[in-house]
């Protein structure tokens, strides 16, 4: 772990599984604990993440920030795995990509937009990694905006407004697709 | 045009409620620049349904939720896990809603969104970090807060049970109800109030509105709401003048030393607010009417409060208006000219002694108060007495103290004809003795107060650290703790769970000495915490009794299991049995320890008869044969404790904590009778185990695998026991 968060790159390889499988594990035995119809809060998942796998020592905040990037990432992917099985369930198969034009976008289940979102991630990367970042840590990644803040060092109020901003241009970008 | 302005003209004018002045300021920051101004308004049209779409809260899956969620205040809207209804009332902070909650049992419930302007994760963090301390509190007359959270929109909402009562004063006056009645009422409020105390929990908004009264079977029943909400909703005070524009609801009820926003607001601030409750059930006011507050800056709202004295009730009701007079000797069923004098006297000192502005000379409890107010009902002596003359003496010249130092003669001349002269006439020795007195009583006050305020600092400081470890603080949090001793431990859940997570995190990082040290702290909140006796609480001790075991200081182990028998020997619970069987025999225990766990052993063993499968899964009856065998090694029946060691390792259960646990007890019992050599291989194999699970933990970085940590402490200190045995028996 700690030789991972040396790492300078943006996001070694090795992190991003070790933090995935850990997630994974912890959100699959949350589930069995607490049964069927519970709801999984990627907060609450994130930061038992990090407690387990730095067993909370002491550490920088380039560190901290560096696991919560991976995170946010790994939740991204569990929340998007498991949208995707329920959905495909619904609609009685298996189904590489939702249909977003079939989709109506205010009645979509948190599932749909749990994928909605995903899909749309790419093109918001690619015109604004600002906004990506943003929905990145604060949808999938549950974190609160005084984690953000202490990561980016800005305000708290900065990351409010990106994110005001980010969720406006991302909802802009799924009714525009789904026109 | 970067996208950077794009975003800095959005979030501006988001900030514009009025359309209007919205559309005014885009006319002119987009200038000529039509693209920009069109994407701005295609943005700004979509922002509130781009807010309902990120609205993240799972649970709004329900198939019969409408999608609508316009506004938060639309009934039928859905918040979390309940349903808004009806709006039932509007205080000062907020709006009240009938709701119904969801699941996991549909039933009703109220639920208060508080109004914009708070902060909304701060509200949540405190009143998760006081949730604990809330949830202990049972009681007929308190209405339990059951849940907070966030609307879609960011602004905090609390969720209570729902109290079908109106608000107290006005039930009194509509019922007419009599002196005794009322009293009787607020007596039952006065024990609510100590109820929640004890637990740890200061209301800080007790007024008419927060005491709701409703009729159960003809009877009248109080019931207090909002415990926990103040608390929350409340900034760090005394920080910040603004702060206090913002005071919730009136300050009519609130103590001088609230309104002056201190950190150490504690008990006695709600025993003001009670006698002001009081005050206004016998008056039909409060102490100072709301209309003295209205358009008066914090500060002179704190000056009132603090320098002000409110008029005796007697004599309140004797400067009420005629009109109003009547209305109020009406409501009470007295004809108006007995109103006042059933007050003078003895209800005039209990109101004014519970709104005393130094709180160290009000009521030192809810109970004292209630007690004083049965008192005068029985027409027993009360305790409050008329202040002395002294006293109003030194009030009098606190408040004249500019006019004492600067007024001089002439000031003199005047306060004489306010009718102080006797005060001149008094002896000179008189008045020197009197002033050594005051001061003797005045020390001991300071040095009460200094207690009690580092009791409070104390039990903020482990709030805050509660609310920093929410959010992975754990360094800080620690920081924060780091100088108390076991003693000054506040005893709340709320302790007992953050110094546990603190042990716990020295732990994973094998820092052994600062874990007990938190473990010691934990150990003294369990054992000291009135809590009923549930395997959970006895569960945390058994990492207590092996981290103090293994890394505590000298003498530490020992008090703290003393402690721990003293407070769990009379259970009754096989599983808390066990558990105090496990964390007091580490090491070998004396006759009187001996005495105490006996009964605990027998109920383990009998337990084990038992049919009743839940209990008695392999795992737990392992757990507890293991126990017994424990029990009868310490108790010196080696044939007993090899016996039990041998079920104990027979069992379909192998959790390897507990198979080495059960080895190295048999191996010391088997070596007393047969000999030492058979046992050798037993040990070095447990200790090969035993090291193995140390490297790994270390190695993972604190997980533990194949039984809890503490088990395998446990089992290093069970085998030194047998090796320190093993070379005295080879040596003899």
């Amino acid at each position: 772990m700690e030789a991972a968060s040396r790492d300078e790159k943006p996001l070694s390889g090795e992190l991003l599984p070790l933090v995935y499988d850990e997630l994974r594990n912890l959100a699959s035995r949350k589930m069995a604990e607490q049964g069927p119809g519970h709801t999984l809060q990627a907060t609450a998942l994130v930061h038992e993440a990090w407690i387990r796998l730095v067993g909370g020592e002491e550490r920088n905040w380039s560190d901290r920030a560096h696991f919560f990037r991976a995170a946010a990432q790994a939740m991204r992917h569990i929340l998007v795995d498991r949208a995707r099985a329920k959905t495909s369930l619904k609609r009685g198969g298996p189904q590489e990509l939702l249909d977003v034009h079939s989709l109506d976008v205010e009645d979509a289940s948190v599932d749909e937009r749990v994928l909605l979102v995903d899909e749309m991630m790419e093109r918001l990367e690619s015109e604004d990694p600002e906004s990506a970042r943003v929905i990145s840590l604060k949808f999938f990644g549950g974190l609160t905006n005084r984690e953000i803040a202490a990561m980016d060092g800005i305000t708290e109020r900065t990351v409010e407004r990106r994110w005001a901003y980010a969720k406006t241009r991302l909802f802009q970008m799924i009714r525009e697709e789904s026109r | 045009m970067s996208p950077s302005i794009e975003k800095l003209l959005f979030a501006a004018a988001s900030g514009f409620a009025d359309a209007e002045e919205r559309r005014v300021f885009l006319d002119h920051a987009c200038g000529g620049d039509p693209v920009l101004r069109k994407k701005l308004d295609e943005l700004l049209a979509i922002r509130n349904e781009a807010e309902d779409f990120f609205e993240f809260q799972p649970e709004v899956d329900d198939p019969g939720a409408p999608a609508e969620t316009a506004g938060e205040e639309g009934l039928g809207t859905l918040i979390g896990r309940y349903r808004l209804i009806e709006r039932i009332g509007e205080g000062g902070c907020g709006v009240v809603y009938l709701a119904e909650q969801q699941e996991p049992v549909r039933r009703k419930v109220a639920l208060k969104i508080i109004r914009l302007g708070m902060d909304t994760e701060n509200v949540i963090a405190r009143f998760e970090a006081e949730r604990q301390a809330l949830a202990l509190m049972h009681h007929p007359n308190i209405a339990h807060v059951l849940d907070a959270g966030a609307t879609a929109t960011g602004r905090p909402y609390f969720v209570m049970e729902l109290v079908d009562g109106e608000k107290i004063s006005e039930f009194c006056d509509r019922n007419r109800m009599d002196l005794r009645g009322r009293l009787e009422l607020f007596i039952q409020v006065c024990q609510a109030i100590q109820h929640a105390h004890q637990k740890g929990v200061i209301h800080r908004d007790i007024k008419p509105s927060n005491v709701l009264v409703r009729l159960d079977g003809g009877i009248p029943v109080p019931k207090v709401i909002d415990f926990g909400i103040a608390k929350a909703t409340t900034e760090n005070p005394g920080l910040d003048v603004t702060h206090l524009d913002q005071f919730l609801g009136t300050p009519a009820y609130m103590s001088p030393e609230q309104a002056a926003g201190g950190m150490d607001v504690d008990t006695r601030s709600d025993i003001y607010s009670l006698g002001a409750l009081l005050y206004e059930l016998l008056v039909g006011r409060p102490p100072f009417e709301a209309s003295r507050f209205k358009d008066r800056s914090a500060e002179d709202v704190r000056r009132v409060l603090r320098e002000e004295e409110p008029l005796a009730p007697s004599a309140a009701i004797e400067a009420l208006p005629g009109d109003e007079l009547e209305n109020s000797a009406a409501a009470r069923g007295v004809p108006p000219q007995r109103l006042s004098s059933q007050l003078t006297g003895d209800l005039d000192w209990i109101v004014m002694k519970a709104l005393e502005k130094d709180r160290q000379r009000r009521y030192v409890t809810a109970n004292g108060l209630a007690m004083d107010v049965r008192r005068y009902l029985n027409q027993e002596p009360i305790h409050a007495r008329p202040p002395s003359r002294s006293y109003r003496l030194q009030k009098l010249i606190r408040r004249n103290m500019a006019l004492f130092a600067s007024g001089g003669v002439a000031a003199f001349g005047l306060l004489a004809g306010f009718g102080v002269s006797t005060w001149l006439f008094l002896r000179e020795k008189d008045a020197r003795e009197e002033q050594v007195r005051l001061r003797n009583v005045a020390e001991e006050a300071r040095a009460n107060e200094v207690m009690l305020r580092e009791k409070a600092q104390t039990a903020e400081k482990v709030s805050r650290a509660a609310v920093l470890l929410r959010d992975g603080g754990f360094a800080q949090a620690d920081d924060l703790l780091a100088g108390l001793s076991a003693e000054e431990t506040p005893v709340s859940l709320e302790s007992a769970n953050t110094f546990k997570a603190l042990a716990e995190w020295h732990l994973r990082s094998g820092r052994w000495n600062e874990a007990s040290d938190r473990f010691n702290s934990l150990a003294y909140v369990i054992t000291s915490v009135d809590l009923s006796d549930t395997d959970r609480a006895s569960r945390d001790l058994l990492p207590a009794a092996a981290a103090l075991c293994a890394s505590g200081k000298p003498g530490q182990y020992d008090r703290f299991r003393r402690m721990a028998i003293q407070r769990f020997s009379h259970t009754s619970h096989p599983v808390v049995a066990e558990q105090i069987l496990k964390a007091g025999l580490l090491l070998p225990a004396d006759e009187a320890m001996l005495e105490s766990l006996e009964p605990l052993a027998e109920i383990a063993e009998t337990s084990l008869l038992s049919r009743d499968r839940e209990e008695n899964d392999a795992y737990m009856k392992a757990w507890r044969t293991f126990s017994i065998s424990l029990w009868y090694w310490r108790r010196g029946d080696a044939r007993a404790a090899a016996s039990w060691a041998r079920r104990s390792l027979a069992s379909s259960d192998q959790t390897p904590s507990r198979v080495v646990l059960s080895k190295l007890v048999l191996a010391m019992a088997e070596a007393g009778s047969e000999g030492a050599v058979p046992a050798r291989n037993e040990l070095s194999e447990a200790r090969a185990a035993i090291d193995r699970w140390f490297s790994e933990f270390s190695k993972s970085g604190g997980v533990s695998r194949g039984g809890l940590w503490s088990d395998w402490v446990s089992a290093r200190i069970l085998l030194k026991e047998a090796e320190t045995r093993m070379e005295t028996g080879k040596a003899e």
